[in-house]
């Protein structure tokens, strides 16, 4: 996956786009539409939102590149700016209530079913069933896994990003962890079977 | 004890972990095995396609950036009936505005037609009573309707701006004929449909700008 690291547009688009040329805007959309579209539906789990987070993303990149300085990376700001916009959408009131996003209690965590091992096409570790493990994780367990795995950020700022603290980026990615170990089954993860236990090594 | 996912995810990735912890996970088959499997979900999480967004999203985003910052609010898509009323309450609008403008203004089309009609600034908006506004409201009516038409060769975000501003006056409209509508809600509704409208003059007018 390319990702945000390709996002490197040459001075001179950046210049031209600073000077509100939208065909120079329109090139960078070229560059990270991709990415953002990505991370979007990675995290939120839904394609129409993660449309919005695009356009929200593209408005906010036009109207704030005068802002952005050339010395930093291109893709990392706009990566910042679509994943404020994704956590926005996480925070809504309207999703909070159906989604559970922030929940600290553990139970607000659906229920999961341990992969089911007999079934070989449960073990079959491929990028369907990732996708779909990533998908069904609470909306806070797949935010910390993807900007933690994926896009690299550290707990540091995971928990800035979301207004916690360290423990709970570090737990949440542990849990999220342990959910796909149980979606995937051993095949994928080599060992289902070992949990936290007296040490009998 | 083994070592817990919290603390394996550590050492996957060179953060600090409890002494003990790391000695034990060095040393214990289970532990590094369940490490490798942590890897193995990273990078396969790394290694999933980007996707790739929906064609002319780009148009969205280049309208969206075009429409006037003092409404935020986003796009709506009304369903056909409700943008055929919203129509049919516009177009009767129209009608009384050119059987009225036969007989008092200039000849349509004309600069001078379009300069006499045009509304006072939207900044006496704030003040203006529901009888000026909605007299303001007909004024720019009929002088976008004497407008000449769009030339063929438009820029498309400046084709979309207009579309979305008719959709919104639109949506004015369909709250204005809601029955029981407040005074204070209705002189507010007015004075969004002359703001949305005189927004939708200058973009007709700068659209016209283009030819030259």
């Amino acid at each position: 996956m390319a990702g945000f690291a390709d996002c490197r547009p040459d001075t001179v688009t950046l210049e031209r786009a600073r000077r509100g040329d939208m065909k120079a805007h329109e090139a960078l959309y070229g560059s990270y539409g991709r990415p953002v579209y990505t991370l979007a539906v990675r995290i939120l789990a839904d394609a129409a939102l993660a449309d919005e987070v695009l356009q929200d993303t593209s408005i906010e990149v036009i109207r704030h590149i005068r802002e952005f300085r050339g010395d930093a990376a291109f893709g990392g700001w706009v990566k910042r700016i679509a994943t404020n916009k994704c956590l926005a959408y996480l925070r809504s009131a309207w999703h909070r209530k159906s989604q559970g996003f922030g929940a600290d209690d553990e139970s607000d965590e659906p229920a999961w079913e341990p992969a089911d091992t007999d079934d070989p096409a449960a073990q079959v570790a491929d990028r369907e069933s990732l996708e779909q493990a990533l998908a069904v994780l609470t909306p806070t367990a797949r935010t910390v896994v993807w900007l933690y795995d994926v896009e690299g950020y550290s707990h540091q700022e995971i928990a800035a990003l979301m207004g916690k603290t360290v423990s709970f980026s570090k737990s949440r990615l542990a849990r999220a962890h342990e959910q796909l170990r149980a979606r995937l089954g051993p095949d994928y993860q080599e060992v289902s079977t070992c949990m936290p236990r007296q040490n009998n090594c | 004890m083994h070592a817990t996912t919290e603390q394996l995810l550590s050492l996957r990735d060179g953060l600090p972990v409890d002494a003990a912890a790391a000695a034990h996970a060095a040393r214990c088959e289970d532990c590094r095995r369940r490490q490798r499997g942590l890897e193995r979900v990273r990078d396969g999480l790394r290694a999933l396609p980007e996707l790739e967004p929906p064609a002319g999203l780009w148009s969205a985003v280049a309208a969206g950036v075009a429409a006037p910052p003092a409404s935020p609010a986003p796009r709506r898509h009304w369903p056909l009936v409700v943008g055929t009323a919203a129509g049919f309450v516009l177009g009767m609008a129209l009608i009384l505005n050119m059987t009225q403008r036969g007989a008092e203004g200039p000849a349509p089309g004309t600069t001078t037609d379009i300069v006499a009609a045009t509304p006072a600034p939207a900044s006496s908006v704030n003040g203006a009573t529901t009888a000026e506004l909605l007299m303001a409201s007909q004024r720019l009516e009929a002088a976008l309707h004497a407008l000449p038409a769009a030339p063929q060769m438009t820029r498309a975000s400046t084709a979309l701006t207009i579309e979305e501003l008719q959709d919104r006056i639109f949506e004015v409209d369909l709250l204005l004929g809601q029955p029981g509508l407040g005074q204070a809600d209705e002189r507010m509704l007015w004075q969004q449909r002359v703001r949305l409208m005189d927004t939708l003059m200058q973009v007709r007018l700068a659209q016209l700008s283009e030819l030259h």
